[in-house]
């Protein structure tokens, strides 16, 4: 009777193992993986200054941020000095900006439909002195 | 605390009548003051001086990222020339004098006070703003083209492509448009946020347009009749025409 509980209990414990412990392991190493280190962009260099909001602010925020930029430019004519613009005179690539981190979470966001953000690029190209972001 | 029905009806009557007439006493809701109606004027006879003329459109299209589209079924306009004929058809009778039927002269959106391409988009991309500019948000267009049905005066073009390939140059300022938006002139928002005149204004060799307040383009118009576009629709445009 005993003999038969034990290995009842035995089976019953390698089947548990077979069903959790693969998940486990794939979930663990997909954390030490690569694709799950910090995806976030070094500061831009110390002479730009900070940005227009806190950075921690910023990448959490970011979207509402701009969408009411958008909102005041477009929809009630008030033209700031912030815009996307001001966005890629310190985050000079946008490949190393805005992408990286949309990619990281498999976004497409389509403000680049429209928008462009290449220019300044061309301008950080031809004035290296801006540095990468 | 017990109170008559009597009392209470008279109490709800005074509030009613307070309710009613105390923004007119506080004065909030009368216009605001030195507000402002944009207007553009077009002086027919200035624009004719130099015959065939494309620097208006020109400098919008290169202001705005408008681009080039060879085929007709697919172009995209802001701002255009038209001969006396295409633009007002039923002023056209036997005893207009020649010269003003071979007039040649801008279109572009006109602006309505009423406009009708705002009451039919379904996403409010398209919109007029407190200065009487009918405005386009692309962020909202979803394409559907109701508003280029509605305008009577064509002013609206749907971009049946990417028109970054049409582009010869890239006016890093302004934004393109995308696939599957409408637009059109919005009287240079963009500059007059900056304190600037449209591009078109700015452009004009003969100083044939004239941007400003509606009030203030009387002190500019020095011919007889000024008319708009098929003003029997009841849009009132605000593109004026002084022949």
């Amino acid at each position: 009777m005993d003999a038969r509980r034990t290995r009842g209990r035995a089976i019953l414990g390698v089947a548990a193992g077979v069903v959790l412990v693969p998940p486990i392991l794939s979930a663990a190493a997909f954390s030490l993986s690569s694709r799950t280190t910090e995806p976030f962009l070094q500061s831009p260099p110390p002479e730009k200054g900070s940005c227009v909001e806190d950075s921690a602010w910023m990448r959490t925020h970011h979207m509402d941020y701009l969408k009411q930029l958008r909102d005041e430019v477009v929809r009630d004519g008030v033209r700031g000095t912030v815009s996307l613009r001001t966005c890629s005179e310190c985050h000079v690539e946008q490949a190393r900006f805005c992408d990286k981190c949309h990619e990281a979470v498999d976004l497409r966001p389509d403000c680049w439909d429209c928008h462009d953000y290449s220019s300044a690029e061309a301008g950080a190209a031809a004035n290296p002195t801006r540095g990468a972001p | 605390m017990t109170r008559s029905r009597r009392s209470f009806l008279a109490d709800a009557g005074v509030l009613t009548l307070v309710g009613c007439f105390a923004p007119r006493l506080l004065g909030t809701d009368a216009p605001a003051e030195g507000r402002r109606r944009y207007a553009l004027l077009v002086n027919l006879a200035l624009c004719n001086q130099k015959p065939g003329c494309q620097e208006c459109r020109i400098a919008c299209h290169e202001a705005h990222n408008v681009p080039s589209i060879p085929d007709p079924a697919r172009e995209v306009k802001w701002i255009w020339k038209e001969g006396f004929e295409r633009i007002f058809p039923t002023e056209v009778n036997p005893l207009l004098p020649e010269a003003v039927r071979d007039f040649s002269g801008p279109v572009l959106c006109n602006h309505c006070d009423d406009p009708p391409c705002v009451r039919v988009c379904p996403t409010g991309a398209t919109f007029v703003r407190p200065d009487g500019i009918v405005a386009m948000d692309q962020h909202r267009c979803i394409g559907c083209r109701y508003c280029m049905a509605a305008c009577p005066y064509g002013a609206r073009s749907f971009n049946f492509q990417d028109p970054r390939p049409f582009l010869e140059a890239t006016e890093a300022d302004y934004p393109t448009r995308t696939r599957g938006v409408v637009e059109k002139c919005d009287f240079c928002s963009e500059r007059l946020g900056t304190g600037r005149q449209p591009a078109c204004v700015e452009a004009c060799p003969t100083q044939a347009l004239v941007f400003g307040e509606v009030a203030e383009l009387a002190k500019s118009i020095s011919s007889q009749r000024v008319i708009r576009r098929r003003p029997e629709l009841g849009t009132s445009p605000h593109v004026f025409y002084a022949l």
